[in-house]
């Protein structure tokens, strides 16, 4: 397997604050490898040291298999949390100034400075100045101007933040684009984990500056368990250990817990066991106030891996 | 050549940023002209003391038989004598009675009242008579000019001191000028007495205060377009896009060359703006075309430091 990025034993430490502590993680070539952690876990510092922007305390980092210093400038593009724009130029003209100091051929440059805005819808506002702009527009620029030049690895930082569900639709599709059509390695940083359970091929989580997994999004999914649950709130919650008892002789239940006074199941084609649960529910004369069913998402793996406190 | 791409770009930036380009050209004019007005009248340091005269002077006749009153010559003197290398007239004369001379005293509307006495004339005839040998014409009248003063004012000494010393040389030169007059060789042309006239150097007429502070001015506008150009560092780095550029291949030289290009034309335009304001405003420029173009490299000059502090 060829590797585009290694990380090892990559350490940062800020002060008396290690924000990223002995992280080994190997990210593929041409796939979309999704970062995932709470504020503050170290996802941000560790993509820093592993473009070149920060240098590491300790460990070493290689881009296709050279030591990072070596690596020639223009390989990564990195597309920022933050909004990087020139408030006063076009689209077009702040593209082509990146183009520029990039030392892309004049004779491609305004080829795929228009391939660029046609792919992030942006052609109708070419030659409008950046300040008038909407906020979703500015996200598109961001990315496209980190992208101008081609990077074997494309890393962006939180992309969808403050984007509304068209926007990040025609940034899904594009950063697939990029991983399907032109085999770019794509690293991502989110917060949104249908974003990163859609679009990434693996996904590492990070918490206090350490790698705790790293798998696909299926198999991260299944670790914590598997099958749907089902949410229920009786209308007597003095009855729910009673009831618990009795579910758990149900057949193919995996799991049955009471959490904040409703009774979460957990069962395999969770649809099917409803009437026997419901018939259940009526021998305790009980009734159901609300009731959901849904499906494992990689949000309860993540707060199953990195707990409900608050980081910040 | 990517400096000329950030070239370009500066230069966009600074056109299309109206609130930025207002402070960098308009607000120095601004300047020049609050500074222009409050130091353009001032310190023609040559300003006329104002004075009142109250001449009750009767005449006389002069041993050479011409009648004369010499309260009114010595009034039309003290009017017309100008300050040394200068054309500002010594003294702004005001003609008055006794009690409105006083009163404008008072108010402080002029600094020192002179009297002419009513023998003035005769007193002056007995000088010249005496001076002259002719003592068939000595009458012996003496006469006391007043200088009338508030002693507590300081403008009243200078004037004071001025008119002493006006009256003095004009008494000497009447005198000497009728000595020689009557004393004088047949057929020359009477010399009435010797007039000083005294003319000043050609452009330093009234040199104001404004004069001093122009130039200064224009290196104040230069130090403003610094600060300017650091907050436009400062927004380039708050903005992140220095980041940006710092990923690339650009390099400091272009991002450096690529700037000082744009602002040296905007140092060299701020020169001349504040030039042609300054001159509209009334400073006495003496220097010619070359010195246009040195102030303006010096401008530009002036703009590298700023540059390589980034």
């Amino acid at each position: 397997m060829d590797y585009m990025i290694e990380a090892i034993d990559l350490t940062k430490k800020f002060d008396d604050l290690t924000a990223v502590d002995g992280l080994n993680i190997k990210i593929r070539k041409g796939e979309v490898f999704g970062f995932l952690g709470p504020n503050g876990a170290g996802k941000t510092t560790s993509i820093r040291m592993m473009v070149g922007l920060l240098k590491p305390t300790s460990g070493t980092i290689l881009i296709d298999g050279k030591n990072i210093k070596e690596i020639e400038k223009g390989k990564i593009g990195i597309c920022p949390q933050e909004l990087m724009l020139w408030e006063h130029l076009t689209c077009k003209e702040s593209l082509s100034l990146m183009a520029d100091m990039y030392e892309v051929p004049k004779d491609v440059k305004d080829q795929r400075i228009d391939g660029l805005l046609k792919d992030l819808f942006l052609t109708d506002k070419a030659n409008s100045v950046v300040s008038n702009l909407s906020g979703g527009m500015k996200r598109r620029l961001n990315l496209a101007l980190s992208v101008v030049h081609e990077p074997d690895v494309v890393v962006l930082d939180e992309p969808s933040e403050g984007l509304d569900p068209q926007s990040r639709r025609v940034l899904w599709n594009y950063i697939r684009s990029m991983r399907d059509l032109q085999g770019k390695t794509v690293i991502l940083t989110t917060h949104l984990m249908d974003e990163a359970d859609s679009l990434s091929d693996r996904i590492g989580i990070v918490d206090h500056g350490k790698l705790i997994r790293l798998d696909t999004p299926e198999n991260l999914k299944k670790e914590i368990g598997e099958g749907d649950i089902v949410d229920i709130k009786l209308s007597d919650p003095s009855k729910n250990l009673e009831l618990i008892t009795e579910l758990k002789e149900i057949e193919d239940i995996i799991s049955v817990v009471e959490t904040d006074g409703r009774i979460n199941i957990r069962a395999l084609d969770a649809v099917s066991k409803l009437p026997q649960i419901m018939k259940l529910v009526e021998k305790f004369d009980l009734r159901v106030d609300d009731l959901s069913v849904r499906q494992n998402t990689l949000e309860d793996v993540f707060i199953d891996l990195t707990g409900t406190g608050l980081r910040e | 050549m990517k400096f000329t791409s950030i070239a370009v770009k500066d230069f966009k930036e600074l056109v299309r940023d109206k609130r930025g380009l207002f402070f960098i050209l308009l607000f120095p004019i601004f300047f020049m002209m609050i500074f222009g007005f409050a130091f353009g009248g001032m310190g023609q340091q040559n300003t006329p003391h104002n004075i009142a005269i109250v001449n009750y002077d009767e005449g006389t006749t002069l041993p050479t038989g011409e009648n004369f009153n010499f309260g009114n010559n010595l009034t039309n003197q003290l009017k017309e004598t100008p300050y040394t290398n200068s054309d500002v007239k010594l003294f702004n004369v005001t003609e008055t009675s006794e009690t409105q001379a006083d009163s404008l005293l008072k108010q402080r509307t002029v600094d020192a009242e002179l009297i002419i006495p009513s023998n003035f004339s005769a007193s002056m005839a007995s000088q010249i008579a005496n001076s002259a040998g002719l003592t068939a014409n000595i009458n012996n009248t003496v006469s006391s000019p007043i200088i009338r003063g508030d002693e507590g004012y300081s403008n009243f000494f200078a004037s004071e001191s001025a008119l002493n010393s006006v009256m003095t040389e004009y008494q000497t030169d009447i005198v000497t000028g009728y000595k020689n007059q009557i004393a004088g060789t047949p057929g020359a042309e009477p010399v009435k007495y010797v007039n000083t006239t005294i003319q000043g150097i050609s452009g330093t007429q009234s040199f104001t205060q404004f004069d001093f502070l122009a130039p200064g001015m224009m290196v104040f506008a230069i130090l403003l377009l610094a600060t300017t150009i650091a907050a436009i560092l400062t927004r380039e780095v708050e903005s992140g896009t220095l980041e940006r550029l710092k990923m690339s291949k650009m390099r400091s030289f272009d991002l450096l060359f690529g700037g000082l290009i744009p602002w040296s034309l905007v140092a060299g335009a701020q020169v001349v703006i504040l030039l042609i304001v300054a001159v509209l405003l009334g400073l006495h420029w003496q220097g010619g075309i070359n010195s246009v173009i040195l102030a303006t490299i010096i401008g530009i000059i002036g703009e590298l430091p700023q540059l390589h502090w980034q």
